[in-house]
C-alpha cells in the first residue's frame, strides 16, 4: 500500500469498513477479560478505557454488587462487581473496564484484560436462551474453541435501576 | 468565581473520607462538655446535650457515618452542631416528636434545638459548586433521596494508574436524613439505613 492509498484509507474509514463488510466475514472487535475464573467479552466500542490500581470508594444504600465509586478524572463512576452479581463472590481487584455510555458513568471491576481481538462474524452467535441470566448478554463468541459471553452494559444499569426502586 | 457559586460547608473529617454539610443547616456549634444518657428506640439518639440547664436531643452523627458509610472513627467527636427547630419543616418536627416523647422525662422542658455529635476537627470551608459532582445518572435520584446530594474528590486524586489515595467527600443533607427516617430510624426497622 503506497502512502496515497494509506491516506485515502485513513481519511475515509467508512469506505474501508464497507470494503470489509462487503466481504462475507465482517470483522468484530471485542475486549476479552477475566472475572475470577470466568471469561467474558465486551464489544470494543462499549469500552472507553482500561484503568489499573484504582481506589474504590464505598457508597451506602446500594445493592452489594455495586462496590462503590471510582474516581475517573474527578468524576464518580459506579463500579459493578459482576463476580458478586453472577457468582455471589466478591472480586478482589483494582482493575476497571470503563464503559462507554452515552448518559451514564459506570465501569466493571475485572481481574484482568486477556486480549483485544478481531473475529469474523461467523464466530459471533446469537443467544437463544430465554432465561433470566441471558438478559445480561448480547451474544456469544467462539474463541480458541471456547464459548465466551458478550456482556450488555445497558442491562446492568437496568438491573440496578430495578433493584434500587424496590 | 462569583459568590453565588460558592457555598459555605462544614467539613467533617474521618480518617479515610469526609462529610460536608451545608452551613445553613446548622445554627451554631459548641464543644460537648456534659451529656446525659437517654433511652429511645433510635440507635443514633441515645444521649442528650446539657446546655444552659436544659437537655437537647443529641444525634450521634459520628456513629451514623461509621455505621452507614463505613467511615473509620474520627478519633474524637466532641463537637455538637446545633440546629434551631424553627428552621425545620413541620414534617420533621412531627417525626422528631415521636422520639422525644421517649427521650424527655415527664414535665421536662423541651428546648427549641436539636444537636448532632460530629468530629472535633470539623471546620468551615468554602466549596465551589463546580467542585461538587452529581452521582452517576443511574443512582442520582436514589442517592439524593437518601440524603447524599453529591460527592467530590480530594485534590490530587485524579483516579487510576497508581493514584489510589485520596478521599471521597459526601455532601449530606440533614433534613433529608430526618425526613426519610434514615438518621432517626427505629432500631428494629433498619430497611432505610443500609440496603446492603
Amino acid at each position: 500500500m503506497n502512502n496515497k492509498d494509506l491516506m485515502n484509507k485513513l481519511k475515509n474509514p467508512a469506505e474501508n469498513s464497507s470494503t470489509e463488510s462487503s466481504a462475507d466475514n465482517v470483522m468484530c472487535k471485542y475486549v476479552v477479560f477475566s472475572l475470577g475464573s470466568s471469561t467474558y467479552a465486551l464489544p470494543a466500542a462499549d469500552v472507553k478505557e482500561i484503568s489499573f490500581d484504582n481506589a474504590l470508594y464505598y457508597v451506602p444504600f446500594v445493592p452489594p454488587y455495586v462496590r462503590g465509586y471510582a474516581n475517573r478524572h474527578g468524576q464518580p463512576y459506579t463500579v459493578f462487581d459482576l463476580n458478586l452479581l453472577f457468582h455471589n463472590e466478591k472480586l478482589e481487584s483494582s482493575t476497571l473496564l470503563v464503559l462507554n455510555l452515552l448518559q451514564d458513568q459506570a465501569c466493571l471491576l475485572i481481574s484482568d484484560v486477556d486480549e483485544i481481538i478481531k473475529i469474523p462474524s461467523r464466530d459471533v452467535h446469537k443467544i437463544s436462551s430465554d432465561d433470566d441470566s441471558s438478559r445480561y448478554f448480547l451474544e456469544s463468541i467462539t474463541l480458541k474453541g471456547q464459548e465466551i459471553f458478550v456482556l450488555k452494559g445497558q442491562a446492568l444499569l437496568e438491573r440496578l435501576e430495578r433493584d434500587i426502586e424496590r | 468565581m462569583s459568590a453565588e457559586n460558592i457555598i459555605k460547608v462544614l467539613t467533617i473529617p474521618h480518617s479515610d473520607l469526609e462529610f460536608q454539610i451545608n452551613r445553613e443547616q446548622c445554627t451554631t456549634s459548641v464543644y460537648i462538655a456534659e451529656t446525659e444518657k437517654r433511652k429511645t428506640s433510635c440507635v443514633f439518639l441515645q444521649e442528650g446535650l446539657r446546655l444552659k440547664e436544659k437537655i437537647i436531643p443529641l444525634f450521634n452523627l459520628d456513629l451514623f457515618f461509621q455505621n452507614i458509610f463505613q467511615a473509620q472513627t474520627s478519633g474524637e467527636a466532641h463537637l455538637a452542631l446545633i440546629r434551631d427547630r424553627k428552621t425545620m419543616s413541620a414534617e420533621i418536627l412531627e417525626l422528631l416528636g415521636m422520639h422525644e416523647d421517649a427521650f424527655y422525662l415527664e414535665g421536662e422542658e423541651r428546648p427549641d434545638m436539636i444537636a448532632f455529635r460530629v468530629a472535633s476537627a470539623t471546620i468551615m470551608t468554602d466549596v465551589m459548586l463546580s467542585e461538587l459532582c452529581l452521582h452517576p445518572s443511574v443512582l442520582a435520584a436514589h442517592m439524593e433521596k437518601q440524603g447524599v446530594l453529591a460527592v467530590s474528590f480530594a485534590e490530587g486524586d485524579a483516579g487510576g494508574e497508581g493514584d489510589a489515595g485520596g478521599r471521597m467527600r459526601y455532601m449530606i443533607d440533614l433534613d433529608i436524613l430526618l425526613e426519610k427516617k434514615i438518621l432517626n430510624a427505629l432500631e428494629d426497622n433498619n430497611e432505610n439505613s443500609d440496603c446492603r
